[in-house]
């Protein structure tokens, strides 16, 4: 059976199925198309190589033990990162129990000074080369806290919506607003705080 | 300053996540008030700059490498399910062995309860025939007799070169 498929040209729904009767070359397929946008949620969340290449991988059995489980309600790669999401969640629930939370982070639990602030008023993007502009994005988002920098990845990249990131996250509809609202003047202000720096 | 939660609305207009009327509303407040606008127009930005940041990360591994390390995992959890699933020959046998034996054990019981309810019956008579006695036993009376012949009076004692007393 499997001789005859020519995996590379397969579509998504086929290798699945294909895979989900044990059939690991099409499961193969299936990691080397999405492995690059689940390592990079990983790593957007976790901001460590290693660990992301650690839970992308886990991700990847996870998914190979749960595949008769996918029905197709969503897309595959849809289905992945949410497993991926949910290893990555774990991963910093069980770090943060570790650690114990500093003012810092209950001050930007209310919003801290972000709320204050005034709006940047030049666009932070203006002039950047897209390269230029994903370094500084990365930069900005390790500043965050990993609750703020969470909210935001599952926002901005997952396109989740607030009640949906309230319910993967076990906190109020409230709290994701105001974890949001932070992250984002937070991000503006650094964005805008290198420009100027650049400027001088 | 704005109200925080003239803040979080602006924000929630951006995300799409006010009714029809509420985003009215406060896209009105958002025209007639230049801070608002203002604060409208950083978090859109924001918003657009961070749009495509994670198409730019690229697994570090070459793909036969990334790939080998799941196939590896893969394996060695099934072995471990399949070891889990096969039970071992003493525990098929086990299996089989704990029906048998409760049998056995249930047929024991019914074995002694009836040898002992065949001992504690009226009679028991024993012969031993070349003890030279004969005895008779009567549990529910507490009585037993025993004979003693002399010189031996059946058929083994007279068939067999026995010494007896002359």
């Amino acid at each position: 059976m499997s001789s005859k498929v020519q995996y590379s040209s397969a579509e998504d729904p086929q290798l699945v199925r294909l895979a989900q009767k044990g059939d690991s070359e099409a499961f193969e397929e299936l990691v080397a198309r999405h492995r690059d946008k689940i390592y990079a949620r990983a790593y957007t969340m976790m901001r460590n190589e290693e660990e992301a290449l650690d839970l992308s991988q886990e991700a990847w059995i996870k998914a190979w033990q749960r595949l008769v489980q996918f029905q197709g309600d969503s897309s595959f790669a849809t289905w992945m990162t949410r497993i991926v999401i949910n290893l990555c969640l774990d991963q910093l629930r069980r770090q943060k129990r570790m650690r114990s939370e500093s003012i810092d982070e209950m001050d930007e639990e209310s919003g801290g000074v972000e709320r204050q602030m005034e709006p940047v008023i030049i666009n932070p993007t203006e002039r950047l080369e897209r390269g230029e502009l994903r370094k500084r994005i990365d930069a900005a988002l390790e500043k965050l806290s990993h609750e703020h920098r969470t909210v935001l990845v599952l926002h901005e990249f997952e396109e989740m919506e607030y009640k949906e990131i309230a319910r993967t996250m076990g906190c109020s509809i409230g709290t994701i607003m105001s974890r949001l609202f932070y992250a984002r003047r937070r991000m503006a202000g650094l964005l805008a705080d290198l420009n100027r720096k650049e400027e001088l | 300053m704005i109200e925080f939660d003239l803040q979080l609305k602006i924000q929630a207009l951006l995300d799409g996540e006010l009714s029809e009327s509420e985003a009215r509303e406060v896209a009105g407040l958002i025209a007639a008030n230049p801070e608002a606008a203002a604060l409208h127009a950083e978090l859109k930005n924001t918003r657009r700059a961070m749009a495509g940041f994670e198409a730019g990360i690229k697994v570090p591994e070459a793909r036969e490498f990334y790939w080998s390390r799941i196939s590896r995992e893969i394996s060695r959890v099934e072995q471990t399910n399949s070891a889990k699933a096969t039970p071992a020959l003493w525990q098929v046998l086990s299996g089989w062995l704990k029906p048998i034996g409760a049998v056995a054990a249930v047929a024991l019981v019914g074995v002694l309860a009836w040898h002992q309810a065949a001992q504690t019956s009226d009679t028991l008579v024993t012969a031993q025939m070349d003890a030279d006695s004969i005895t008779f036993q009567n549990d529910e009376d507490g009585v037993t007799f025993v004979w003693f012949t002399y010189p031996a009076e059946n058929r083994v004692a007279n068939e067999s070169d026995l010494n007896t007393l002359n």
